[in-house]
């Protein structure tokens, strides 16, 4: 799993971890604080929806579908129906979850790539579709408003805030988020979920052969998927406190979040998340340039993929990752 | 009469509209070594993926060690004791030689230690890939990797171990290092079933060999007679008619 | 080496953004506009009149409370919000964060955008002052949490003023033999926004009040221009009165020529759309008689609508119309708030805005304590019936500021 993990992935996570801990104590700069905010949020994304694509090496294109229904659901529920934002970001991820394995159903059947992505399109496009249209519920293109923060909380006489305005508590939850997914990713891929997954990815028939059951895996993996795709997507909900289907749903977002992935390297546990710092902070720093921006985004991935066709992480694991075919390493006598 | 380990009874198989094996009877009685032969396209590895389920039959049934699996999915094999060395060796190029090892135990769920244990059995077969065990499998050259998968075959700790094609693409050398390797195997209690395009290699390894010609089996009997069979020897092996 | 260029990455990248500090001095105001989309030329209408009020404040030529007394310095940064509520949010949380705005002028045109961007007042504790928004339900949302939004001030009328005056108009017009009520069937084409829905529901409760029934309403997305399909079935309601409301000029002219060549029945009433001064040039002699609200602007006949106009000719080179005159006016009021309440105290700003009587270019800015809104009406903002006659614009109502009489 090392071409996954790289050599000390435990080890690179606390670092990361450390470093982005120690961030708000570093920079004194709310701006740089809440672009950070965004950066963990996508990171969760992209590390979720990695899982299917890149790790268990399914084409999926529809997992913004998993984030909007992930934040509308606790949107929805808080805001509209008034419960706790600590309860609906779970329900949220269970709806999401929910749909990871209602979508998962008819992917199970099709084994031709073009078509699982086409599928799973199109579920997004449904999702999108069925959110601007229910007007009465969601308000559509014209924005959801009125998403409660999360309840402040009292640590030790200290009251941390949550939402748009308070960045060091928003920025506390988003790494707790961040950290809690990653180490949970982290341990699924270092044991048997991992193996499976990979297997599949790389020889269905052998996977099978060895008694993996490729309906449950692909079930519990796009699952478990969408549901960290989902709580992205209720992190997101409840710090921007506004919605939007094609914000959440839309080809944009589809866009953006696959840039992260391949250009940080696709199926590989780090990737997705220098994916997401670097087109992040390339997406904000981009909008002084108005109308040149989607040029030099565009120009700025295309070369990132030239220059690293294995993406950011793959300069991490670059000695676990196979030679090209017929190149035989000197050191293996033939026997 | 023992019952035998394996039973294909008169099994059929199509690949969508095209029928590939037509009533295909076979047995493999336990710790026998049996050839499937045939020329290509007779449907000889087709043969093996039904026996393991990878490929559902038709018609007819699949039985092993008295059990009906014909309706139970590959997945039911590993445990019950049957394992495949697939064609190509299908490794999972991205994992380590160990992880690649590893996962051929995958159905019996093993404690850490037992997995270890397990591990050690089966690699004392292979010193050849001792050295290797963290490098990626791709890496790994054509031998090496043919030597992987059937370690990782024999961790399922089969009862029958079912090679597809063991033999193919490799050099001389190689293939009386994996024929030897599949008479320890053997040696050991462990039935194999395989197929082979070769008469010579064939039946000359097998206690027993079956004759297939699209997708029917045409001949059968112990490796010596197959041998001895003067259409086997015309066709096969070459041989002007005695 | 993994964990130096961990770090590494992560510094360059703070250091990538980290440009761009506010000077000590200007206190900043931050703006959101549509200045991308299918809104861009209101946008853009909005930035120059916000940036001729400040710059005229900046260079001693504002409107100022104390004539006489020291004036802060201001500086205006103007995020566009694509006319998506969420680029606006991002944008303010961008704005109050990285520039420190003490008062955000936002949405300039949207009103669904600032009901999103309302809920940020609290968050940040930011006063916020929307300039063209006029959809009732901001004004609902104020009265339905007075707390949550204190510091929230609407800067044009409700929805209910444009309702108003259409149902005196059509009153008035149909009274007076202008306007033929048929049957009295009512049908609206109007674009799926708040700004769209909220002038209909109002139109068809007061008319429907009295006696108009309400044949159809068909949506359409903002910025549209494809009407054939909705009006053939326009056609089959066969409505008397059509009342239109879109804010993009674009859809304004090829929804009234569209008309033209369909020949729908019945009058049609256009509201917002023909403020722009390109709507006549673009759409020709389809608007010809065409009757609309409301024309608050019109430097052809009023003197200081004309000096204004001239003003930004000089600056921009392009004409001026009611969204300049508009974004001029709530910017100076704003300005204005914080000149007499200091820029420290956000709650002080808010009640110096709420305490305005201004009079500016489009009438008397007053605020209506309960809802946040200005008033308007006699005395404070007339909203006045306009038709398009020989290729200009008159007032043809109320009678008593009309500059032509109504033609059938």
């Amino acid at each position: 799993m090392r071409s996954v993990l790289g050599s000390r992935p435990w080890l690179t996570l606390a670092l990361i971890a450390l470093v982005l801990a120690a961030m708000p104590f570093v920079i004194d700069d709310n701006y740089l604080l809440h672009i950070l905010i965004l950066f963990l949020i996508f990171a969760v994304f992209a590390t979720g929806w990695n899982l299917t694509l890149g790790i268990l090496g399914q084409k999926t294109l529809g997992h913004h579908a998993f984030f909007a229904i992930g934040a509308y659901t606790t949107a929805l529920l808080s805001g509209t129906v008034g419960l706790s934002p600590w309860l609906t970001l779970w329900l949220g991820v269970l709806a999401a979850a929910l749909a990871g394995g209602l979508i998962g159903i008819p992917i199970l059947r099709i084994r031709s790539m073009p078509h699982v992505a086409i599928v799973t399109l199109a579920f997004a496009e449904i999702v999108k579709l069925l959110l601007a249209n229910w007007k009465d519920v969601t308000r559509g293109e014209l924005g959801l408003w009125g998403i409660p923060p999360f309840p402040a909380i009292e640590i030790g006489g200290t009251t941390i805030r949550f939402g748009a305005g308070q960045i060091a508590g928003s920025f506390a939850l988003a790494l707790l988020a961040f950290v809690a997914v990653h180490a949970l990713v982290l341990w699924l891929l270092r044991g048997r979920f991992g193996l499976t997954m990979v297997a599949i990815r790389d020889s269905q028939l052998a996977a099978e052969s060895l008694s993996i059951d490729l309906t449950r895996s692909k079930l519990a993996a796009f699952a478990l998927s969408a549901a960290i795709v989902g709580l992205s997507g209720g992190l997101y909900a409840h710090y921007l406190q506004i919605l939007t289907p094609t914000s959440t749903a839309g080809p944009e977002m589809l866009v953006t979040l696959l840039a992260m992935i391949i250009l940080g390297g696709v199926g590989t546990f780090f990737g997705p998340i220098f994916g997401a710092l670097v087109l992040t902070a390339l997406t904000e720093y981009l909008r002084e340039y108005g109308d040149l921006r989607m040029l030099i985004y565009g120009a700025t991935v295309t070369l990132f993929v030239i220059l690293l066709p294995r993406g950011v992480a793959g300069l991490l694991t670059r000695r676990g990752r196979p030679a090209a075919a017929g190149d035989e390493p000197a050191t293996a006598p033939e026997t | 009469m023992t019952e035998p380990l394996l039973a294909l009874d008169a099994i059929d198989v199509r690949y969508g509209p095209t029928q590939v094996l037509w009533g295909v009877t076979l047995r493999v009685e336990p710790g026998e070594v049996v050839a499937v032969m045939g020329p290509n396209g007779s449907g000889k590895s087709t043969v093996l993926k039904a026996a393991m389920g990878l490929k559902g039959v038709s018609g007819g049934r699949v039985m092993f060690r008295g059990e009906d699996m014909t309706r139970r999915p590959a997945t039911a094999r590993p445990g019950a004791g049957m394992s495949i060395v697939l064609e190509r060796r299908r490794l999972f190029p991205f994992m380590s030689v160990r992880e690649n090892i590893e996962l051929g135990a995958y159905a019996r769920r093993l404690s850490r230690a037992d997995l270890a244990r397990s591990f050690d059995e089966v690699l004392a077969l292979f010193p050849e890939i001792a050295g290797h065990l963290d490098a990626t499998a791709a890496r790994l050259s054509g031998g090496q990797q043919q030597m992987v998968a059937i370690a990782r075959g024999l961790m399922g700790d089969p009862q029958l171990l079912l090679m597809d094609e063991p033999l193919l693409g490799l050099s001389p050398a190689l293939q009386r290092h994996v024929i030897d390797l599949m008479g320890r195997i053997n040696q050991r209690g462990v039935a194999i079933l395989f197929n082979e395009q070769n008469a010579k290699l064939s039946f000359g390894l097998s206690h027993r060999g079956y004759l297939l010609e699209s997708g029917r089996v045409v001949l059968e009997g112990s490796g010596v007679e197959m041998l001895d069979h003067p259409e086997v020897r015309r066709v096969y092996l070459g041989e002007e008619a005695a | 080496m993994t964990i130096r260029r961990t770090l590494m990455s992560a510094a360059a990248t703070a250091l990538a953004l980290g440009a761009g500090a506010a000077s000590a001095e200007e206190i900043v105001l931050g703006a959101t506009a549509p200045l991308t989309g299918p809104a861009a030329n209101s946008g853009e209408a909005h930035r120059q009149g916000m940036e001729l009020a400040v710059k005229e404040w900046n260079e001693g030529r504002g409107d100022y409370v104390n004539e006489g007394g020291e004036h802060p310095t201001f500086r205006l940064v103007i995020e566009d919000q694509n006319s998506k509520p969420e680029v606006a949010v991002s944008a303010v949380q961008r704005m109050v964060t990285r520039d420190g705005i003490k008062l955000l002028l936002g949405d300039t045109l949207h009103s669904h955008v600032t009901m999103a961007l309302m809920e940020l007042s609290p968050q940040f504790n930011l006063p916020i002052l929307s300039i063209e928004p006029v959809s009732t339900l901001i004004a609902d949302k104020v009265v339905s949490d007075p707390e949550k939004y204190a510091m929230y001030w609407k800067g044009n009328y409700n929805s209910e003023g444009y309702g108003n005056a259409v149902d005196q108009f059509v009153e008035w017009a149909t009274g007076k033999g202008l306007l033929d009520p048929g049957e009295k069937k009512l049908a609206f084409v109007i674009e799926d926004t708040d700004y769209g829905h909220a002038n209909a529901d109002t139109i068809i409760d007061l008319l429907g009040a009295d006696g108009w029934t309400h044949a159809t309403t068909e949506t359409l997305p903002a910025g549209s221009t494809d009407f054939y399909p909705v009006l053939t079935k326009l056609r089959a309601e066969d409505p008397d009165l059509t009342v239109s409301v879109f804010t993009a000029v674009n859809s304004g002219v090829a929804l009234v020529r569209q008309m033209q060549e369909q020949a729908i029945p019945g009058r049609h009433l256009a509201i917002y759309y023909p403020t722009k001064t390109e709507f006549v040039e673009q759409v020709g002699d389809a608007a010809e008689g065409l009757v609309w609200a409301s024309l608050q602007y019109a430097p052809e006949l009023s003197e200081a609508h004309k000096a204004f106009d001239d003003k930004i000719v000089a600056e921009y080179g392009n004409p001026s119309t009611y969204s300049q005159a508009q974004a001029y006016c709530i910017t100076m009021l704003g300005m204005r708030a914080i000149e007499q309440a200091g820029a420290d105290d956000p709650k002080a700003i808010s009640d110096a805005i709420g305490a305005s009587d201004y009079e500016c270019l489009t009438g008397r800015l007053v605020f209506n304590p309960e809802n946040h809104t200005v008033i308007d009406g006699e005395g404070y903002i007339p909203i006045p019936v306009a038709q398009i006659q020989d290729g200009h614009n008159q007032i043809i109502w109320p009678e008593s500021s009309a500059s032509a009489e109504m033609v059938q």
